[in-house]
């Protein structure tokens, strides 16, 4: 037993080191650490230069997305800062490594996926070895009922067909047959061509928030426009991701309104991005976005966040042809809902009130700083209170 | 059962056990089929997993229930009934909406009531010249509190001048029998009838109160312990807070000034992403990223913008001590929890601004304690190693205020600190919302994602 345990510790750490050397760097720029040479230190004052990795992105209007298909790249993205989403796997782009391992049949490091439905069979085998425990309790409680009742009656333990009890028993034993494991059916190796064909399947794929935050904040993605194959300024991809929401009734007129849906989420995106936080969309927890410490390989997301706009000016309010959610008021029975998903999931609930700027105090649109630093997030925790849990200090 | 639909139970049942398991896997729904073609008319409802609660079938089953069942039956068959020794008596006025205590009695006085001083100057020339005590005077919930849970003998009595001789205060009970022998008693139902609606208690302040009362904690009137709250600080660290204030009005323009400059100066750079300014770590590219305000600093804002019924739809109902405080009711100690009782029929969310003003109202508040620092806590104060702090200057702090700062930034990103901090938020309010009877608790925290940032 001390054993495995030490061995499963030994194991777990060197996970945690290896986890802890892949995902090191928490953007995708690196400080470069290299000694600086006596002209670089005079000219700096000692100060480190960044080393800016150069994405890569396709702005693609249909999806509302900005694709990253260079391997290198999406691997960066991913790996510092958790940006973006495998368009074929749930988070981390894993397709290839999933079709290789099935091709091939190496095993180098289970993915996410894999990982998950292991622990389900694991789970559900210990579920079934819980139930038949309980059960034989039961039974051994029952018979020993039964020597105490009447001794006379025949002992209905052992297992026999016709007896009415044993039926119900057996009903309820009939889960515990132990399941077998999701089989893998392995893809019929094909030709070495269309293999090459598959490992380009998979693109990383970026929210426009993620895709103007890596481009305009950290400036590490260029974005091509494919229709005129070249690359996006930042004013373009401000202006330009703004028009997106609007574009079908062409009515462009309120492309210059401070509640833009983009705007009113890149500014809470922006703020919990900049405070460190990794931003994972939250439309499983009810909630706009989920935000995770480090990321999601290291802990589970701690906040679920609400986005609730708010007008400075309720004339724009009733002028606003977005119709923004949770900006009317709030009902007790949709917080009481979203919170018992959230606390179930133990995540912490909070409501990011952020206060829509009135046009009056921003002068050039088109000046991302000049706009964004106009905004305003509050945040509310929310917490179920118990009094019984409560009383002592 | 045949062998078919054994399996067709056993997968749905395996399947269930996982909640996540419909996520990933497309169900066969094939297998409905041979629920509704049985040949059989019998009806059939699917199982889907194995249910806590279900009929085993076992006769030990069938006998736990009997049992339980026996036990709830013969607990509601029992006579309520209460000692003598621990009655009191008192005189309910609707004209006052107080209760007078005549007889006190147990030891729920401690929290419960408020003392009210007789003047005998007003029994001038009266043989039964009542003298100079301190009667006392229950509020609507307490008396109604105390009456429901069968401490207090209540009869109906106008009394409107607060020296009425019927109100003297006695230990003799025989004496009080006599002198009540006319009155009406004052029964559970009647006491509901009196007391709600008096004096601002609605029934659903009245179920919180209740609730909490019946779980041990002190509960009193927020309005009514407000003024006589124990203020921390001394009169020494008002006048220095005072003159804190002075000088940041004075300097305020040259704030400004200098906030100008290094806004326009900062936008420039910002501008163009961070990569324009050298860093030293992440730390300083993640400060530079930070250019969106957050917090509640400018609260006041918030309520002006708030007409006088919305400031006080959310005001504090209830201040709420825990069961353990040593409580003093002329200088209660600052309540550890502060509730504000809501309709749920008649309310929605506070908006932002209501949030902003609320939190205004509040002290701020440091989030309670896990268990591993009360333990730690009380190790030092056994082996009587107090916190040591070192007794600072004013000077001291002004001179070393880079490294304290630097000391307070380091300790905000331990996740011991910083976890309970977002998670309690700056300041709290709890919310009792009540809908026809059933009451659900929130607490709401002050954000303050922006003092603690990870990097």
């Amino acid at each position: 037993m001390v054993n495995t345990g030490q061995k499963n510790n030994t194991a777990h750490k060197r996970i945690k080191q290896h986890q802890n050397r892949i995902y090191a760097n928490p953007l995708p720029v690196l400080i470069d650490q290299r000694p600086s040479t006596f002209l670089a230190g005079l000219s700096r004052f000692g100060q480190k230069s960044l080393i800016n990795p150069s994405c890569v992105g396709i702005y693609i209007k249909e999806t509302q997305s900005v694709w990253v298909i260079n391997e290198r790249d999406i691997r960066v993205l991913w790996t510092r800062g958790f940006f973006g989403k495998g368009s074929l796997s749930r988070s981390e782009p894993t397709w290839n490594d999933r079709q290789r391992k099935l091709a091939v049949g190496d095993k180098p490091q289970p993915t996410a996926e894999e990982i998950t439905s292991k622990r389900r069979v694991e789970r559900n085998k210990m579920k079934i070895e819980r139930a038949k425990v309980l059960t034989e309790a039961q039974l051994a409680a029952e018979a020993a009922l039964a020597g105490i009742d009447a001794i006379k009656e025949s002992p209905p333990v052992p297992v026999d067909e016709d007896n009415n009890d044993i039926v119900l028993n057996d009903k309820t034993s009939r889960g515990f047959e132990p399941s077998s494991p999701p089989k893998w059916e392995p893809l019929e190796p094909d030709e070495q061509e269309e293999q090459e064909d598959l490992s380009n399947a998979e693109h990383l794929q970026l929210t426009l928030q993620e895709a103007f935050f890596l481009a305009w904040g950290v400036g590490c993605l260029r974005i091509i426009d494919p229709q005129k194959d070249i690359f996006m300024s930042n004013r373009q991809l401000w202006k330009e991701f703004r028009y997106l929401p609007i574009t079908l009734d062409s009515n462009s007129v309120n492309i210059d309104r401070l509640d833009n849906p983009f705007l009113v989420n890149y500014a809470v995106y922006h703020h919990y991005r900049s405070l460190g936080w990794v931003i994972k969309s939250g439309i499983k927890f009810c909630v706009d976005m989920v935000l995770y410490k480090r990321g999601p390989v290291f802990h589970h997301a701690e906040f679920a966040v609400v986005i609730c706009p708010t007008y400075e000016d309720e004339a724009d309010k009733s002028t606003s042809p977005f119709k923004l959610h949770n900006t009317d008021e709030l009902s007790w029975q949709w917080l009481n809902t979203i919170n018992r998903v959230n606390s179930q999931a133990k995540k912490t609930l909070i409501l990011a009130y952020v206060e829509i700027p009135s046009k009056k105090r921003v002068e050039n649109i088109d000046e991302p700083t000049e706009v964004l630093k106009e905004y305003n997030v509050k945040e509310v925790v929310i917490k179920r209170f118990v009094a019984a849990r409560n009383r002592d200090n | 059962m045949d062998q078919d639909e054994y399996k067709i139970i056993k997968n749905n049942s395996d399947e269930s056990d996982d909640n996540d398991s419909a996520e990933d896997e497309v169900p066969d729904y094939r297998q409905l089929a041979s629920f509704t073609n049985r040949k059989s008319k019998e009806t059939y409802i699917p199982r889907r997993g194995e249910k806590e609660f279900e009929p085993t079938g076992l006769k030990i089953q069938q006998k736990a229930l009997d049992e339980s069942r026996e036990a709830m039956f013969s607990a509601i068959d029992g006579v309520r009934q209460s000692s003598n020794k621990n009655i009191s008596i008192g005189l309910w006025s609707n004209s006052q909406s107080r209760a007078s205590i005549i007889i006190q009695r147990g030891t729920h006085f401690s929290s419960i009531g408020h003392p009210v001083r007789n003047t005998p100057a007003k029994f001038e020339g009266n043989a039964q010249k009542v003298a100079s005590e301190t009667r006392l005077e229950l509020l609507p919930e307490e008396a109604l509190y105390m009456v429901e849970r069968g401490s207090l003998m209540c009869y109906e009595y106008e009394w409107s001048d607060r020296n009425d001789k019927m109100l003297k205060v006695s230990t003799n009970d025989s004496e009080v029998d006599t002198r009540f022998s006319n009155l009406p008693p004052f029964s559970a139902q009647r006491a509901f009838d009196c007391c709600i609606g008096k004096d601002g208690l609605t029934l659903e302040k009245y179920t919180i109160y209740a609730q909490l009362k019946r779980l041990g904690y002190i509960v009193k009137r927020a309005e009514q312990t407000e003024t006589n709250i124990v203020r921390r600080g001394s009169i020494l660290g008002n006048l220095w807070k005072s003159l804190q204030g002075v000088f940041k009005a004075l300097l305020s323009p040259f704030a400004a000034l200098v906030r100008l400059f290094s806004l326009r100066f900062g936008s420039l750079l910002r501008s163009r992403s961070c990569l324009l300014t050298p860093h030293q770590d992440y730390d300083s590219i993640f400060k530079s990223l930070r250019l969106i305000p957050s917090g509640y600093s400018k609260a006041h804002e918030s309520s002006a913008k708030l007409d006088q019924d919305e400031q006080h739809e959310f005001d504090v109902t209830w201040h709420v001590w825990r069961p353990a405080t040593k409580f003093k009711k002329s200088s209660p100690p600052p309540p550890d929890f502060r509730i504000v009782v809501v309709d749920a029929q008649k309310s929605s969310l506070p908006s932002m601004h209501q949030f902003a003003h609320m939190f205004s109202q509040q002290p701020y508040s440091a989030p309670p304690m896990t268990r591993k620092q009360k333990l730690q806590r009380e190790k030092q104060s056994k082996e009587g190693k107090g916190e040591d702090t070192p007794q600072t200057t004013w000077l001291w702090r002004w001179w070393n205020r880079k490294q304290l700062a630097a000391d307070e930034a380091k300790r905000n990103k331990d996740p011991a600190v910083m976890f309970p901090a977002l998670k309690y938020g700056k300041r709290a309010v709890v919310l009792a919302i009540v809908d026809s009877g059933t009451t659900s608790w929130i607490q709401f925290g002050e954000g303050q994602f922006g003092d603690f940032p990870l990097y």
